[in-house]
């Protein structure tokens, strides 16, 4: 009786052990490095994170969370202590730099690498053009709208005030490496548009907050310089977009009104038109490539693209001001990112 | 016509009538369906397309809050225009804006202005929006138009379209119409007529072809037509009805025969004592005798006169009724023989104290060709009747061809007319005149006698000849009796000596003491037979048979032979060919056959036998001479009757 007793007692013991097993989720390890602490980057890794874990219910996600402060030597700091831990799964970077640290780091080239925020790839030096894979088991979007596009979003809009002369607007921007980058591909295509006319306004770029200070009274000094021969300018995509209160600054320093931007925060402060991936689609797209990864699809066989979301966004107080009536076209895509 | 000719005439106009109603009915309903849908398509450009394309945008900056921002409302307007202009490329419609307020146009694709009659204008609601629409002429173009107003910018917007497309549509459909139209017409027809050839009117050739083979053959018939229908049925009852047909003609035909052969036995059974009575009564008359006596045989012999031309009339009609009065064609002198008859009938008239006429027109030196024998039994019995009832008056004869006559043979119409000044036919008799057995009044028959057959005789051997008589008449003034007869006619090119002939041979003597071998059984006939032989100047031998004939011809010394044809022992036809048989100049003795049957195809018969001519019993003085005038000069004639 007594064995019987046992031997249903280590039974019923070893069941339990073997479904505790079974219900146990596999668990995931996801290293994130950041570039900076700007809200674009901010955003889209949270929202990263919240998809990741939303698409993957049956999997631990244990993430760990770096931020480089805008300095690409912080991130390769970052990743070689990273290198000294076990692999993980999967190494996120956000943003450029972070994202050119990493590629460069032979220390992860068997872990799959996946980034995300990065403007010009191609120009990064990770694929040899949009569509292609990278050898080094690294995929990942850009978030930055074509330059002709964008152009040719301008310049209809310029277009339906049917000015007689074009508009001399002035392209500010840091020499932050993507910034630098869509710059040079907005000014060799300048020449195609009757009514732009871009002239390059530049500051260096300068690591961390106090850097995006020094960068936008830089910026705002140029600008100063400038305004009689600027009918407005255009705020590029890279780290000098994201500082706080440019538009404000200029405005208040040169009367200037952004005509185009990068990001939907300033279209909300003033500038006429905008186009940008916003971090939540940045992040969810991200995510979805993580989980290819996750489930053993390999990096190396995914190709990197462009996003295929993106947001326009149009300020009608600008505009009345300006007089440039926005073609209903724009103000129809623009739907709730409608702004005065 | 044809019956399926007759079928098709009535088919083809209604399937026309039909199919042409149905074509215009199909042709309205599809104009009616090409104009709607083009209506359609129009207020559902203006509606859906050219107002939509105002409101996006007037919703547009009402969302934006820009509705009162000149600049925009202008760019959006300028936008609007834009894309109207680029319809108006890919649509090729025209579209035009006019500010309700000032009429003036704000925009319009059309190089003219566009002025639309809007007064015969439908309208219907679309897409919750009033539009008008219908046709109207711009720049002298026909247009078809729908406007509607935009009310937020006070414009009222039209979308035109030239007509010319949509005619040309209707007018295909209505080609179309017309082709698919006749085309169904004449198919239909193909299909109906060849349904109506093999269901009806193949069938009904076979069935006529049946009735056409019964009516020549009275046979019975086999048709080939299997069909359950009615024609099936009809095909049936007339294969029944020939078998039954069949019968009936065998049935007919052998009644006929023996009404023939009664009427045959009849004649001969009368006429053989009627000819005694006749022969002993002239006999008789050239007897001494008292006045008294002399009455009596003179009345005996008319009253037996009357009696052989009531037999004759009687056999006459029953020839003609029985269908064995042929029509025997001739060439004669029509003139000729109405100036003998008139001559033979004038004693009649004289005797009646009345004057007998004949006048004829285009007769004279003319050949006609008919029946001579039946148109003279018909004058005979019209001037006869006319005589018997004129006294003191006049009947004349006048005699036309209707027709000049050509040296041709051709066809001519005859026409003769018997006109007296007698008592005249009361009209309600008039109509019954030619009935048989009828005279005008019972009491004619008692007054003038008669069998009251001679009118109906004469009618039925004219219309034999392919003509009629009819008739005029008043009471107390007379009767106009009119013969007509198909006959041929030509102009005479040299003298006939038939007719010269005739005459002559009339007129000549005939040898005296002749030898006559007189073969009959009936002692009477005999007796009359040998008497009138005698008043000729022939030296007679009786015989009672055939057998004696032959036996006494074959002895020689005999010049002509009198051959009664039914004799016991052995028959005259027998008899003559016995005779016919013997060697030498013997076989070729003339015989000439007595005989009380009045049938034309008897005498065929007897003459076959070898007869020469024959004479037809009650025998007379002028029918023997002449009989034996006509051997005498050699030739062979046709019976005498």
């Amino acid at each position: 009786m007594t064995k019987v007793l046992i031997f249903t007692l280590l039974a019923l013991s070893s069941l339990a052990l073997s479904t505790v097993s079974v219900l146990a989720k596999e668990a995931y390890r996801v290293v994130i490095v950041e570039t900076l602490p700007v809200p674009i980057v901010t955003e889209s890794r949270i929202e990263f994170e919240k998809e990741l874990v939303r698409i993957m219910p049956e999997y631990d996600i244990d993430i760990t969370r770096y931020n480089a402060e805008g300095s690409e030597l912080r991130a390769q700091t970052i990743l070689a202590e990273i290198a000294k831990e076990p692999a993980p799964d999967l190494v996120v970077s956000v943003a450029t730099l972070a994202t050119r640290a990493l590629n460069a780091s032979d220390q992860f080239v068997d872990v799959p690498k996946l980034f995300m925020a990065v403007s010009s790839p191609v120009e990064e030096g990770i694929v040899p053009a949009i569509g292609a894979s990278s050898e080094r088991n690294i995929t990942g979007e850009s978030h930055v709208l074509d330059a002709k596009v964008k152009l040719d979003m301008l310049e209809g809009v310029l277009r339906a005030s049917n000015p007689s002369t074009p508009f001399t607007i002035g392209l500010i921007h840091s020499t932050y490496p993507s910034s630098s980058s869509l710059v040079s591909h907005l000014l060799a295509l300048n020449g195609n548009y009757e009514h732009i006319n871009l002239v390059a306004i530049s500051t260096p770029y300068i690591e961390g907050d106090e850097g995006l200070t020094a960068m936008t009274e830089k910026i705002v000094e140029s600008l100063q310089q400038r305004k009689s021969e600027l009918d407005g300018y255009w705020l590029s995509s890279g780290p000098l977009v994201e500082a706080n209160g440019l538009v404000a600054r200029v405005k208040e320093k040169t009367g200037l009104l952004p005509l185009f931007a990068e990001n939907i925060s300033s279209v909300k402060e003033g500038a006429l038109i905008g186009v940008a991936s916003e971090p939540v689609s940045i992040g969810k797209s991200a995510a979805r490539k993580a989980k290819l990864i996750l489930d053993k699809k390999s990096a190396k066989n995914i190709p990197v693209e462009k996003m295929d979301t993106y947001t326009v966004a149009v300020n009608v107080t600008t505009a009345i001001k300006l007089q440039l009536p926005i073609p209903s076209s724009y103000l129809k895509l623009a739907k709730k990112h409608v702004y005065q | 016509m044809r019956i399926k000719t007759k079928l098709l005439m009535i088919y083809i106009p209604i399937l026309l009538i039909g199919m042409t109603v149905t074509g215009y009915w199909a042709y309205l309903t599809a104009y009616d369906s090409v104009r709607e849908r083009e209506y359609q398509l129009l207020t559902q450009t203006l509606t859906l397309n050219v107002l939509e394309i105002i409101n996006e945008r007037r919703e547009l900056l009402i969302e934006s809050g820009l509705e009162n921002v000149p600049v925009f409302r202008d760019a959006y307007q300028k936008e609007v225009f834009e894309e109207l202009k680029s319809l108006q490329q890919a649509t090729n419609r025209h579209f035009a804006i006019v500010d309700k307020s000032t009429e003036s146009i704000v925009f319009s694709t059309m190089k003219v202005p566009v002025v639309l009659n809007t007064q015969d204008a439908s309208s219907a609601m679309i897409a919750s929006r009033t539009v008008a629409f219908g046709e109207s002429n711009v720049n002298d173009q026909d247009v078809l138009f729908a406007c509607a107003e935009f009310n937020p910018w006070n414009w009222k917007v039209t979308v035109l379209q030239p007509a010319e497309p949509l005619q040309s549509s209707l007018f295909t459909i209505a080609w179309l119409t017309f082709l698919v139209t006749l085309l169904a017409v004449v198919i239909v027809s193909l299909l109906m007529g060849r349904v109506t050839q093999i269901l009806v009117v193949s069938p009904i050739e076979k069935i006529k072809s049946a009735a056409s083979r019964i009516a020549l053959d009275h046979k019975k018939v086999t048709i080939d037509l299997q069909q359950n229908d009615e024609l099936g049925a009809l095909a049936r009852d007339v294969e029944a009805m020939s078998g039954e047909i069949e019968q009936y003609v065998d049935e007919a035909q052998q009644a006929n025969r023996a009404k023939t052969d009664f009427l045959a036995v009849m004649s001969h059974e009368i006429r053989t004592p009627l000819n005694g009575i006749q022969g002993l009564a002239a006999l008789l008359l050239n007897t001494p005798l008292s006045d008294k006596q002399k009455q009596y045989a003179s009345d005996l012999k008319s009253s037996a006169s009357i009696l052989a031309t009531v037999i004759n009339d009687v056999l006459d009609l029953s020839k003609i009724e029985s269908g064995m009065s042929e029509v025997d064609v001739t060439e004669f002198d029509l003139d000729v023989m109405l100036n003998e008859l008139v001559t033979l009938l004038g004693t009649n008239a004289s005797s009646n104290n009345t004057r007998l006429v004949y006048k004829s027109k285009n007769l004279e030196s003319v050949v006609v060709i008919s029946d001579i024998t039946k148109l003279r039994q018909i004058i005979i019995n019209l001037v006869s009747n006319a005589i018997k009832f004129t006294h003191k008056g006049t009947v004349s004869i006048s005699a036309k061809l209707k027709e000049s006559s050509t040296e041709n043979v051709c066809e001519n119409r005859l026409v003769i007319a018997v006109k007296d000044s007698g008592i005249g036919i009361e009209p309600d008799r008039l109509v019954h005149i030619f009935d048989k057995f009828t005279q005008s009044d019972s009491s004619i028959t008692r007054e003038y006698g008669g069998t009251g057959l001679g009118l109906a005789i004469a009618k039925q051997l004219a219309q034999l000849l392919g003509g009629d008589i009819n008739v005029v008449s008043k009471v107390g003034e007379g009767s106009c009796f009119t013969v007509t007869a198909n006959v041929q006619s030509r102009l005479k090119v040299e003298t006939s000596n038939d007719l010269a002939s005739v005459r002559d041979a009339n007129s000549a003597k005939l040898p005296a003491g002749l030898k006559v071998l007189l073969a009959e059984d009936n002692a009477i006939n005999a007796v009359v037979a040998q008497a009138l032989l005698e008043q000729l100047d022939c030296v007679v031998e009786h015989v009672d048979n055939g057998l004696k004939a032959a036996a006494r011809v074959e002895e020689g010394g005999i010049d002509v032979v009198f051959m009664d044809v039914h004799m016991p022992v052995m028959d005259g036809i027998e008899a003559t060919k016995r005779i016919r048989k013997l060697s030498g100049t013997l076989g070729h003795t003339p015989v000439i056959g007595l005989t009380a049957e009045a049938f034309k195809e008897r005498h065929t018969v007897f003459k076959a036998a070898g007869m020469n001519d024959i004479v037809t019993k009650p025998v007379t003085v002028d029918a023997l001479q002449e009989s034996l005038l006509k051997l005498a000069i050699g030739q062979e004639v046709t019976d005498n009757k």
